[in-house]
């Protein structure tokens, strides 16, 4: 079969980070390939180098034949590559037809005026030849997400594209939506277009695929036939790599339940989550990206509400409506967000890190500046955090020095109880290693730590116990002894069962 | 992104200085202009005259810098200063109605049209924008209702005070500004509200996470907002011996211009009192001088007009440039 897209060692590097190094894909006339690997991978940042969003930094992509260089969707478009993203990109406000036609409604224009009819025509007609029944007319607004997603496909389809690429298509579909999609994708294939499937879902992948590629840490690993290799195998290729000891990890003694949580509901976001965390315990909470992690600790901590269940402190019911509460029950929390909830990028450092600290830091309602002052010197010290003065803007620190200034935030407060969400996302290796020391002396005080990570090594490097969530509940909690990456992993996928079979 | 008035450039202490304070620069070229084109500018008298006239709109400019340091924006406070107005001066000439009376509830209404104003926003999250030009509207109704559309003249002498008497010879209407500016930055730099305020305006997700509850210092923004449009209140029907019904109308837009002239950003996150203060001057000094220079008042409007956007044009560049020189410094 002949290749019509090759993309031959691409590399992309953002500050501080190789996010593509030298990666290698091939795709042929026809086929349905998959591209997985975990989250961070570089799967997303691969096709946004293909579309032209991303200027690569390295190497070469060549389409039917000829080198080419993109400088946009758009661009992209035009050639014959169209990608269908994982977020809604649709004009809320206006029809399905509209949106399916946007930027082209030029070719049903007599005159300057659009004509409707035909407009609504052609798209009913190709809906019915893709077998998906939506209502051309019907505003976007008001169709229910599968819906949307379907005109995202539709509008993708209708380019006559050579390529389509899908960025985890199923994740709002149920399960009839899904078996019309892998009927869509089938077809076109039949046709010679040539889909690239991004999917964290293992069994998805091995029933529509015909090859596909891995990627860890922004690297090629392998690209197979499916019949070629099994889940097992499949896993081990993603996860990969050895824990080295960039961890800090004493064992000692646990204390007593610090925080309970029993029953936990949000409607649509996580269903009966229940679990402990026992002081001087770290526990760590893994799962794909969306399976509801950070939900469950905005929730505990008051950002968001939920509609049922119960959050016990030191054995106490506690009522936790919004962060104050949870603050006032000590409880710090380090948000997943560090751009959009977390550092405040007008403000100086000092009063970054003094915040949520502040009650304690005032007499009636004013601030004691050299307290504040002498405070902050010392746990941005304690924290070695890297600056030239503390007057400068949090923006002027790197990533993993404003990290350390969030986190030495809610120590200011010595909380009883502390959840790092993605504590070390985006950066340096040698900001994750003063972090897990930092966590490993903070439980060694008695500090209770519940740590979300999607990064495998660091969850089984640091935690004492391991949470499993998937589709917005807990799969099962371990204790990490012994425990492997694949069996963490295999749950998370839901496929644990198929792998002890 | 480094849209701030903190800005730090270590490496140019001038370079520094300038950024923090491009306001004073402007203001100190406007008034040596103005110094060389008219000879009665420097005057003590016109001089006096000219703080004078500014000391109405910087009181309400101190709450405004607040409601715009918060991510805000109040369009309701030029109705808000008629209404006040107006039922401060009816309330006045009820015979034996004390002062204090008539002050405390001209303040208890700013109290209330700002509380009314965060009720709105924080109960059905929308946008300051819109829920205080609908509350524009209903403030100005209320204002002509009360005064039957007909200005109140006749006040009691100590309401005239207000506005025109002097204390050790300075005018009243600026040690009332004085006064309100000095607690504006108190309370901007040196108290746990200040703080919120910026941080709510800075980032509001980050500072609900930190545990700010927003929702109480939206309310202390626009009550604060309103407890300033009281005073001016004061001092403008004080100045005018009546409460006019259109007293406030364009205060809201004059004090926006004043507050980002002064290097508060609109998008919130910092605040200088002192900053919208020379924001006034610089405003007052233009008006001054183009009035002391026989020039038109319609031409009045297009040079105030071109002044703002001259304001914020070097404000937004020398930001870029500041931005500039930090991300080279770092590469």
């Amino acid at each position: 079969m002949e290749t019509i897209l090759e993309m031959k060692k691409i590399t992309k590097i953002f500050p501080g980070v190789r996010a593509l190094d030298e990666v290698d894909f091939n795709l042929r006339k026809g086929e349905i390939h998959a591209l997985i690997g975990e989250n961070g991978a570089g799967k997303s940042t691969l096709m946004k180098a293909l579309l032209g969003m991303y200027e690569i930094d390295g190497g070469e992509i060549w389409f039917k034949g000829k080198k080419v260089n993109f400088k946009g969707p758009n661009d992209a478009l035009h050639a014959g590559i169209s990608m269908i993203h994982q977020e809604i990109s649709l004009v809320q406000t206006m029809s399905a037809a509209e949106n399916i036609w946007m930027g082209r409604t030029g070719r049903f224009t007599k005159m300057g005026i659009i004509d409707h009819k035909q407009l609504m025509h052609e798209t009913r007609e190709l809906c019915g030849r893709l077998g998906i029944q939506i209502d051309p007319a019907a505003t976007v607004e008001t169709l229910s997400v599968a819906n949307m997603q379907l005109v995202e496909l539709v509008r993708a389809v209708s380019y006559n594209a050579d390529v389509i690429v899908m960025d985890e298509p199923t994740s709002a579909l149920t399960d009839a939506e899904i078996e019309l999609l892998y009927k869509i994708v089938r077809d076109l294939a039949a046709q010679g277009t040539s889909i690239i499937f991004i999917s964290h879902k293992l069994e998805e992948i091995f029933e529509i695929c015909d090859r596909i590629t891995i990627m860890r840490d922004g690297q090629y690993i392998d690209c197979r036939d499916t019949t070629d290799i099994d889940n097992d195998e499949l896993i081990k290729l993603i996860a990969g790599r050895e824990i080295n000891n960039i961890y800090t990890k004493d064992h000692f003694e646990k204390g007593d339940i610090a925080l309970e949580v029993k029953n936990l509901s949000s409607t649509g976001t996580f269903r009966n989550i229940s679990f402990a965390v026992r002081k001087g315990e770290i526990l760590g909470f893994c799962g794909l990206m969306g399976a509801g992690r950070s939900e469950i600790m905005r929730a505990i901590f008051g950002i968001d509400p939920y509609d049922s269940g119960e959050i016990l402190i030191n054995g106490k019911k506690a009522v936790i409506k919004n962060p104050q509460d949870a603050i006032k029950n000590g409880i710090g929390m380090v948000t997943e967000d560090r751009l959009r909830q977390g550092a405040i990028h007008s403000l100086d450092i000092k009063t970054n890190m003094s915040l949520p600290f502040l009650p304690q830091l005032s007499k009636m309602g004013f601030v004691y500046d050299a307290k504040e002052r002498e405070q902050c010197e010392q746990m941005a010290k304690k924290m070695s955090v890297n600056m030239v003065s503390f007057a400068n803007n949090i923006g002027s620190l790197s990533g993993g020095n404003q990290q350390k200034v969030i986190i030495g935030r809610w120590l200011l407060m010595d909380p009883d109880i502390l959840i790092l969400d993605e504590p070390t996302r985006g950066i340096d290796v040698g900001a994750k290693s003063e972090i897990y020391k930092i966590m490993n002396d903070l439980a060694k005080q008695g500090m209770a730590i519940i740590m979300v990570s999607s990064e495998m090594p660091e969850i089984l490097g640091m935690s004492d116990r391991i949470a499993v969530v998937r589709e917005g509940e807990i799969v099962c909690i371990m204790e990490n002894e012994g425990l492997e990456q694949q069996t963490l992993l295999a749950h998370a996928f839901g496929v644990a069962n198929k792998i002890s079979e | 992104m480094e849209k701030t008035l903190l800005t730090k450039n270590r490496n140019n202490p001038f370079a520094n200085f300038f950024t923090n304070y491009k306001c004073v620069f402007i203001f100190l070229v406007i008034f040596v202009v103005l110094s060389i084109c008219s000879d009665v500018f420097l005057s003590s008298r016109n001089l006096m005259n000219l703080v004078r006239q500014i000391a109405a709109s910087s009181i309400l400019g101190v709450g405004f810098t607040l409601v715009v340091a918060s991510g805000n924006i109040d369009l309701s406070v030029g109705t808000m200063i008629g209404m006040i107005g107006v039922l401060t001066a009816l309330l006045s000439k009820i015979p034996g109605m004390p002062m204090i009376a008539v002050l405390l509830v001209g303040i208890a209404v700013g109290l209330g049209a700002g509380a009314l104003n965060a009720f709105f926003i924080n109960l059905f999250n929308l946008p300051s924008f819109i829920v205080t030009l609908a509350n524009m509207s209903i403030f100005e109704g209320i204002c002509y209702l009360s005064a039957n559309s007909t200005p109140v003249s006749q006040l009691p002498e100590w309401y005239e005070e207000i506005g025109q008497g002097y204390f050790l010879e300075i005018p009243v209407p600026v040690w009332i500004m004085i006064a309100v500016a000095v607690v504006g930055t108190i309370i901007v730099t040196k108290t746990v509200f200040g703080r919120n305020v910026l941080a709510l305006g800075g980032n509001k997700e980050a500072a609900r996470v930190c545990g700010v509850n927003t929702t109480k210092v939206m309310y202390g923004v626009f009550m604060m907002m309103g407890i300033c449009a009281a005073i001016t209140a004061f001092v403008i029907t004080g100045r005018s011996a009546s409460a006019q019904t259109s007293a406030g109308q364009g205060m809201e837009l004059d004090s926006i211009a004043a507050v980002v002239i002064g290097g508060t950003p609109l998008s919130g996150g910092h605040g200088s009192i002192i900053g919208t203060v020379v924001g006034c001057l610089i405003v007052g000094s233009i008006n001054n001088g183009l009035n002391l220079l026989n020039v038109d008042s319609n031409w009045q409007l297009i040079a105030k007009g071109l002044l703002i956007l001259g304001a914020i044009i070097l404000d937004a560049q020398s930001a870029k440039l500041s931005a500039k020189a930090l991300k080279k410094k770092m590469a």
